[in-house]
Parts: C-alpha cells; sequence; structure tokens
C-alpha cells in the first residue's frame, strides 16, 4: 500500500506555482462591512497524479493585509496570534479533479492550531485554479475579531488562487 | 436663482458617499447615524487616518486628538467649517470669507441605544445658539433600527454639500432638519429607510409639514450601490413631493461616480418643480488627494459645471477647492473650503 502510494508520488507531474495570492472575505457587523484581507503568502507542493492534483501548502499568515495597518495589527496578534510557535502558517491538504471546469474538493486546513476538514469548490481553467471555500472562525478556537466596534461574523469565505506550469 | 454666497452657510451633517470606493456601502461603519453624518465612532475615526488621509498619527485621530481621554460609552465631536469665496459675475467681483459652520456634538452610544445632539451657533444670525440635530436610536439587532428626534430626511445622496440643486431645491438645506420617526434596515446587499417627518416644534425658515420619505439601495460588487428616494409633504402653505434614482458607483479603490436624479413637484414654491441632476466623478491619485469634476442640471433654469480638489492632510482635517461656471448666467465662483472635525 505504501509502495503503491510513493509509487504514485514519484510518477506524479510537479505544478509550479508561478503565482498565487490567498484572499479572505468577511463580514463586519453592525454596518455590514466587507472586510477583504489578501496576501501572497502560498508556499507548498502541488503534484498531478493521473487528474488528480494533491496539494499540500502553507500561507504565512503574516503576510496577509486586509489595507489598515492597525486592523492588520490586531488580527495578527489578537486573534490569529501568529506569534505563538506554530501559529504563523495556516497548513492546507486536499486533494482536486484537475480538470477544465469547476470541480468539488474536499481537504483539511489547520489554522489556529486547530485542523478542520474543508470542502470547497475549484475552478479550473487551464493551469489557473481558484479554490473557494467557507470556515468558521469559532472552529479553529479564533475569538470573533472585533475591531473598534465592528465585530466580524463566524463564516468567512476564503479563495486561493494559483498560476503555475506542470513539469 | 441660486446665489452661492448666500448658501455656503453650514452644512447638515458631514459624511463621505465616496467611501463607498472602499467596500463602505453603509454609512454605520464610520458613524453611528444610520444614514451617515455626524458624530464618527471609533472605526470611523481610525479609517480617516488609514484610508482618507495623506498623514496624520493614531493620536490626531482620537477625539479631541487625543488631548483628553473620552471614557466610553460617551462620545463627542464637532464641526468648524469655514469658506473662502470668490464670485465674477457680469456685474461684479467679490470676496467673503465666512465660517460655515461651528458645532459641538456630543452623546451616548452603547451597543442597543445611541443618543447624540448638538449645540452651535446659526451661522445665518451669529451668534444666536443652533441646535441641528438630536435624536435617540435603537438598535434591534445588526440589521433593524429606530430612530426618533431632529435629524435630516434620508434622501439620495447623503452628500454634504448643501448648495447643490439635489439638496437645497428638494428641501434638504442646511437648517431642513426636521423631527423624523424613522426605521431603518441595513444589510449586506440591501438597506430601506422609512422616515415619517412631525410638524415642526422649533423656530425655523423652513415649512412646518408633515410628509413621508422612502429610500432604498441595492448593494453589490462591494463598491456599488444604486437606489430610489421618494418623498411627500405637505404643510399650510401647500405640498410639495421629489422622487428619483441615484447611484455610488466605485469603479476602482480610486476612480468612483455619484449620481442622482431626481423630479420634483413643489405646490410651496412652483419655481422649484422640475428635474435635477447631479453629477461627481472623482479620483483620487495620492491618498488624500483627490480630483473631481461635477456637473449639476436643474431644468433650464441652473446648469453649472465645475471641478477641483479635495486635500485630506490628516485625520479630521480636510480643505476642498472648487471653481464652478454656471451655463446660464456665465458666472464664475471659486471657493476655499476648509473642514476640521474635533
Amino acid at each position: 500500500m505504501i509502495f503503491l502510494l510513493l509509487l504514485r508520488l514519484a510518477l506524479a507531474e510537479t505544478y509550479n506555482v508561478t503565482d498565487s495570492k490567498v484572499s479572505f472575505l468577511a463580514v463586519g457587523k453592525p454596518a455590514m462591512v466587507k472586510i477583504r484581507g489578501e496576501g501572497k503568502c502560498l508556499s507548498g507542493t502541488f503534484k498531478l497524479s493521473g487528474k488528480e492534483m494533491l496539494i499540500s501548502a502553507d500561507c504565512d499568515l503574516n503576510k496577509l493585509s486586509t489595507g489598515i495597518d492597525m486592523r492588520d495589527g490586531h488580527m495578527k496578534e489578537k486573534y490569529l496570534e501568529t506569534g505563538k510557535p506554530g501559529y504563523a502558517l495556516a497548513h492546507f491538504e486536499g486533494s482536486v479533479l484537475y480538470k477544465d471546469g469547476k470541480n468539488p474538493f474536499q481537504g483539511k486546513m489547520k489554522l489556529h492550531g486547530e485542523e478542520r476538514p474543508i470542502t470547497g469548490e475549484v475552478t479550473v481553467k487551464g493551469t489557473n485554479m481558484v479554490f473557494e471555500w467557507k470556515s468558521k472562525v469559532s472552529d479553529h478556537k479564533i475569538a470573533i475579531p472585533e475591531y473598534l466596534g465592528v465585530k466580524v461574523a463566524d463564516e468567512v469565505t476564503v479563495t486561493v488562487t494559483t498560476d503555475g506550469a506542470l513539469q | 436663482m441660486k446665489s452661492l454666497p448666500l448658501l455656503l452657510i453650514a452644512s447638515m451633517a458631514w459624511g463621505f458617499p465616496e467611501m463607498v470606493r472602499h467596500g463602505y456601502v453603509n454609512c454605520t461603519a464610520c458613524h453611528v447615524s444610520p444614514d451617515g453624518g455626524g458624530m464618527l465612532t471609533a472605526y470611523g475615526r481610525s479609517l480617516s487616518k488609514e484610508m482618507l488621509s495623506q498623514f496624520g498619527s493614531e493620536s490626531m485621530a482620537l477625539p479631541l486628538a487625543g488631548l483628553v481621554r473620552i471614557p466610553e460609552p460617551v462620545m463627542v465631536g464637532g464641526d468648524l467649517r469655514a469658506v473662502q469665496l470668490v464670485t465674477d459675475t457680469l456685474t461684479a467681483t467679490d470676496l467673503r470669507f465666512f465660517i460655515m459652520q461651528l458645532d459641538a456634538e456630543m452623546g451616548v452610544n452603547t451597543d442597543r441605544f445611541a443618543v447624540m445632539g448638538t449645540l452651535g451657533f446659526d451661522c445665518r444670525a451669529f451668534p444666536k445658539a443652533m441646535f441641528r440635530r438630536h435624536w435617540a436610536l435603537f438598535r434591534m439587532n445588526d440589521n433593524w433600527n429606530v430612530r426618533v428626534g431632529k435629524f435630516p430626511l434620508a434622501y439620495g445622496i447623503h452628500s454634504p454639500e448643501h448648495h447643490l440643486d439635489i439638496r437645497m431645491n428638494l428641501g434638504l438645506d442646511e437648517g431642513s432638519e426636521s423631527y423624523n420617526a424613522e426605521v431603518s434596515y441595513l444589510g449586506e446587499s440591501y438597506d430601506l429607510f422609512v422616515t415619517a417627518v412631525a410638524p415642526r416644534i422649533d423656530p425655523s425658515r423652513w415649512q412646518s409639514e408633515t410628509g413621508l420619505a422612502v429610500r432604498s439601495s441595492f448593494n453589490f460588487r462591494e463598491r456599488y450601490k444604486v437606489g430610489a428616494s421618494a418623498y411627500s409633504g405637505q404643510g399650510p402653505k401647500g405640498s410639495r413631493w421629489a422622487a428619483g434614482p441615484f447611484a455610488m458607483l466605485g469603479f476602482t479603490e480610486h476612480l468612483y461616480l455619484l449620481e442622482e436624479i431626481d423630479y420634483a413637484e413643489d405646490g410651496i414654491t412652483p419655481a422649484r418643480a422640475g428635474l435635477y441632476n447631479y453629477t461627481k466623478l472623482g479620483w483620487e491619485f495620492v491618498q488624500g488627494l483627490h480630483v473631481f469634476g461635477v456637473g449639476e442640471f436643474a431644468g433650464t433654469s441652473h446648469q453649472a459645471i465645475g471641478g477641483g480638489f479635495n486635500y485630506y492632510p490628516a485625520p479630521h482635517f480636510e480643505v476642498t477647492t472648487q471653481l464652478q461656471r454656471t451655463l446660464s448666467t456665465s458666472e464664475w465662483y471659486a471657493w476655499l473650503q476648509m473642514h476640521i472635525y474635533l
């Protein structure tokens, strides 16, 4: 079994990421403010085995920005606690059908020390992939963020965009 | 025909509908009032430094520039606005400087309740005191609010430029704040304001009337807001109504368009009946520095085009310079306006 898995990985093509972006969209209440954070924080391995893309990637949370310095500081220090050991990275693992069009994907995400399953959709167009899923802040034992009276809703939409080349 | 020297007196409540370009489609992120303007929230103060101004420090964004610590839930604020105006008409060139607004605002704001009031001077009759706004707000939940008191009607684009045709000629000018009961819904995609207007209990140059205003808008693609408003009022001198669509469009984080079109019938001042249009296209080419063009068309009676610059050097400090030409009379107006929020 392990031999077959190793063989599968050995025969896999590598998808070299040439450009990527991780972004999240949260709604702040009571004003329904759309808080969008993003950053070029992704690193990891993308292996194509047959028609299946196997993914293991990290996002350096310190590279995320919402456009407001003070809000970024609160987000990283008070809520994501990126200063704590192991908390600076969010880790994604999953597999997805690598075929043009919209495909479902399953995986898991470790954030703030808590690993949770994720399910979403990936849109594949050539070598461009856009993953989108919804995660709950509270599932990862993160306090519901509040910044100067604007409280973020528990559910956050995460989008990961990658461009790459197969080798 | 309107005369700008008489009009640039005071603002109803300062607000920044242009912030739609950053995805702020509802005013309550930055203002305590559901319809925007007036008292800034802590978030709004922070945003003034982070997104509106070119320079400045965190302390400058705090109430009273951080010189005095204000304990929660007490809130303080205030406006000082002044203008230097130049008019060039066929008969004369005139230079005037005057204070447009000098108001202090104070209130209490909790999760559920807010009470706000202003005390200032009536700059048309200085040093007469003026209580421009005073109201109480109850937030039923994250979406629904009820407000009673004296405040501006939720109608169209809540522009602070009260001298616009779409403010002044629709009875939304400075000093028109009426005693209202307002129910508002602020959602992620929609908002709705229904405002019942009660007869005046304060002395005012405006007709005391009863009326009903409805404004609703749809927000989409994070930076776009389109909506429509309607108002009908009746008083001892007659009745009037107005209705029309508006749009606040943030094409990018730097390029934005404000547009409002209204049709009004006015039984009190028939000359004010007709079609009104306001367009403002702005571009923030450096954070805090905007260039803009404006156009105003009020039927055949007033058409004006102009342009200028808005500069926000530091939190709560704004300088606007604008040059405007009235097409029908070939008159030129230019003004340099300063606004400080405490």
